[in-house]
């Protein structure tokens, strides 16, 4: 009885691994879509517990948190399989959800190790699938409030995840995040030089005020307080150990201080995982390029004067904060602006981002809620231009010569990056991406 | 003049920061110098504000929130003093007698004779309502985000019948108006979205006229039209 169960669960996992497979050529083939989720929903439907099954013997590192998870996986998935000296590394890309993770897995070949950015809300029944090693959090601030747990309840959830993961590389300026790791057996404390603060400023344990000075936090109400920092990094990436002592620097490709605590959280965790100190990676780190897209020069060839272009994503007041501050002088700036579902409907959320540092800077909004944006920036103080067709007003942006940067939340930008084509977009740095299928 | 921003640790979750902000922008647009000046839980709510703007917030922070309002005591003065008060969704509840936060009943301020129990499905999407006092303008619209059913006591005005969404979340209306305050369920925020919002904010501080922009305009009409109205 038990050995004839036991054949039958694997050959269903073999037709699950096979059936995804065979959709995920199938999708390539016919030239729809990128064939990440679906071989992936293929798989759970005919075994629901692939994931736990196919991750057997492959050490994986989850990565979560409101903003970062895309490209710090990126990261990780580089130093892991530089460290590896090889191909056995297996990864996801933007698709965190569970048939993301699933169809990483059906295409991981013979994989010994991983690394998943996993959306929050899935993170506990994820973690407990995959028997992750080690799991990065990055941050929690407001996401997208009208489809997922408000940011306190998301927090508790996650925290959950210590009862299968036993490592946290954690974000030690983050309350919410700190308040929530007390399952976890060992927990290893980064800080890097971000700033967004609004969501944690109420105690997550007690409601009372939370004080940050420039190094450190620390309940007025109760205990809770910032925890003793293993690895912090600086804004010029300088990077110091336990005992403070220097373990040289982070140079990147990707702009960015929150790019700094990604590379930093990724090497952590990937040394953890090989047994290898953090420092062995930065040289690795500063070859690493945009995903998808993200952080990615262009020549936009078809214009008359050929204007360069730089596209951002962001998704939430706390990544376009973080984004507004690396513009650079002289470029015109559009914004991007869709609420589509993967954007949660609710635009509220732009007025929380300081646009005011923009003001008399000319703007141009576009997107699906474009008038939103512009009366936003009208507000704000900027010169501002409502172009809703996105293409157009990269176009407009770029009539004079002038170098373009775009910013746009989730579907806004990939509705761009999949349509520059037509204004003969030419890549001006290579970008590399894990694979997955 | 100076618009209060209160409590904005607690009380900001759905971008309600533009409320102050649309509010000092039409303040200057009629020529009145206007500043947003926020104002911390941790500290007394300042006494010289000509307008009060709250927010919304989950359910900790929104008790926290209540707590120390009542502490301070203040925002009662600047109810009798008919200076005006804009409280959205948390905040209209923490105004009201009574609400609930974290499944436990909790005591409001009492400023506006209304109760808020947990309500059994929570409304999330758009809202259009018609607003009950004039406003110049035909609609209210909004997003609105919570699990509260909010009952007015007899006599109490709302502020606009639903036609579309749930706002109160009984009696098929939206808010409450009472004196000087002005609450709501909508946010988008609510005075980014409604011009004649706006229009009553400022005659209520004894400014005059309409004085949105042709973008604001576009807003308040595109939201309409979204809506099938
Ligand atoms: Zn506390």
């Amino acid at each position: 009885m038990e050995v004839s169960r036991v054949q039958a669960n694997s050959i269903r996992l073999r037709a699950a691994d096979v059936s995804a497979r065979l959709v995920a050529r199938a999708i390539r083939v016919s030239g729809f879509g990128q064939g990440e989720t679906f071989p992936g929903r293929v798989a759970l439907a005919v075994a629901p517990d692939f994931v736990y099954r196919r991750a057997e013997g492959i050490d994986t590192v989850l990565v979560t948190g409101t903003n970062g998870k895309t490209t710090t996986t990126a990261f990780l998935f580089d130093l892991l399989s530089s460290a590896d000296g090889g191909d056995s590394v297996v990864a996801n890309r933007g698709s965190n959800l569970p048939g993301g993770v699933a169809a990483a897995l059906a295409a991981a070949g013979d994989a010994t190790s991983a690394c998943f950015e996993v959306d929050e809300a899935y993170v506990p029944q994820l973690a407990s699938e995959l028997r992750a090693k080690v799991m990065v959090w990055l941050n929690m601030s407001r996401d997208q409030l009208d489809r997922s747990m408000e940011v306190r309840k998301l927090s508790r959830r996650v925290g959950e995840a210590g009862r299968h993961v036993s490592v946290l590389v954690g974000n030690a300026g983050d309350p919410l995040i700190v308040a929530n790791s007390g399952e976890f057996t060992e927990r290893i404390w980064i800080v890097g030089p971000s700033s967004w603060r609004m969501d944690a400023n109420a105690c997550p344990v007690c409601g009372g005020s939370v004080e940050f000075t420039e190094r450190t936090w620390r309940c007025l109400g109760c205990s809770l307080c910032q925890p003793e920092v293993s690895y912090a990094v600086d804004r010029a990436g300088r990077v110091t150990g336990p005992g403070g002592e220097r373990l040289g620097r982070i140079r990147l490709e990707v702009p960015g201080d929150f790019n700094l605590f990604n590379a930093l959280a990724a090497s952590v965790a990937a040394g953890r995982l090989r047994g290898l100190r953090p420092e062995r990676f930065f040289r690795e780190l500063s070859r690493i390029e945009g995903v998808g897209g993200r952080y990615t020069e262009w020549i936009l060839s078809k214009l008359p004067r050929q204007p360069g272009l730089t596209t951002f994503l962001a998704k939430n007041p706390a990544g376009w904060e973080g984004i507004l501050d690396l513009l650079p002088a002289g470029s015109r700036l559009v914004l991007g602006l869709n609420a589509r579902v993967a954007d949660g409907r609710d635009t509220s959320w732009i007025w929380d981002a300081d646009f005011e540092r923009l003001s008399r800077i000319e703007v141009i909004a576009t997107g699906d809620r474009a008038v939103d944006m512009a009366f936003r920036l009208e507000v704000a103080g900027c010169r501002v231009a409502c172009v809703p067709d996105q293409l157009q007003a990269v176009a407009v942006a770029g009539a004079g010569g002038a170098a373009v940067v775009y910013l746009g939340n989730y579907t806004a930008f990939f509705s761009l990056i999949g349509s520059l084509g037509e204004l003969g977009a030419l890549r001006t740095r290579r970008v590399r991406e894990p694979v997955t299928t | 003049m100076k618009i209060i921003y209160v409590y904005p640790d607690l009380l900001s979750t759905y971008g309600d920061r533009g409320n102050a902000l649309v509010l000092a922008w039409a303040l200057r647009r009629v020529g009145v110098e206007a500043e947003v000046v926020e104002s911390p839980s941790d500290r007394p709510v300042p006494r010289d504000g000509d307008a009060y703007v709250l927010g919304g917030g989950e359910d900790g922070p929104q008790a926290l929130a209540a707590e120390r309002l009542r502490a301070d005591g203040y925002l009662a003065e600047v109810a009798a003093s008919s200076r005006p008060i804009l409280a959205i969704c948390a905040a209209f509840q923490i105004l009201g007698t009574s609400f609930y936060a974290d499944g436990i009943e909790r005591r409001g301020l009492g400023l506006l004779p209304v109760t808020t129990a947990p309500g059994a499905n929570r409304l999330v999407g758009e809202v259009v309502s018609a607003p009950i006092i004039p406003l110049g303008r035909g609609y209210l619209t909004g997003f609105e985000n919570h699990s509260g059913v909010t009952t007015l006591d007899r006599g109490v005005e709302p502020l606009g019948r639903v036609i579309s969404g749930g706002g109160n979340g009984v009696g098929g209306v939206d808010g409450a108006v009472v004196g000087s305050i002005v609450a709501s369920y909508l946010h988008g925020p609510m005075l980014a979205r409604n011009p004649g919002m706006v229009d009553l904010m400022i005659a209520k501080l004894g400014a005059e006229g309409s004085v949105s922009s042709a973008l604001q305009e576009q807003l308040y009409q595109n939201r309409i039209t979204v809506a099938g109205r």
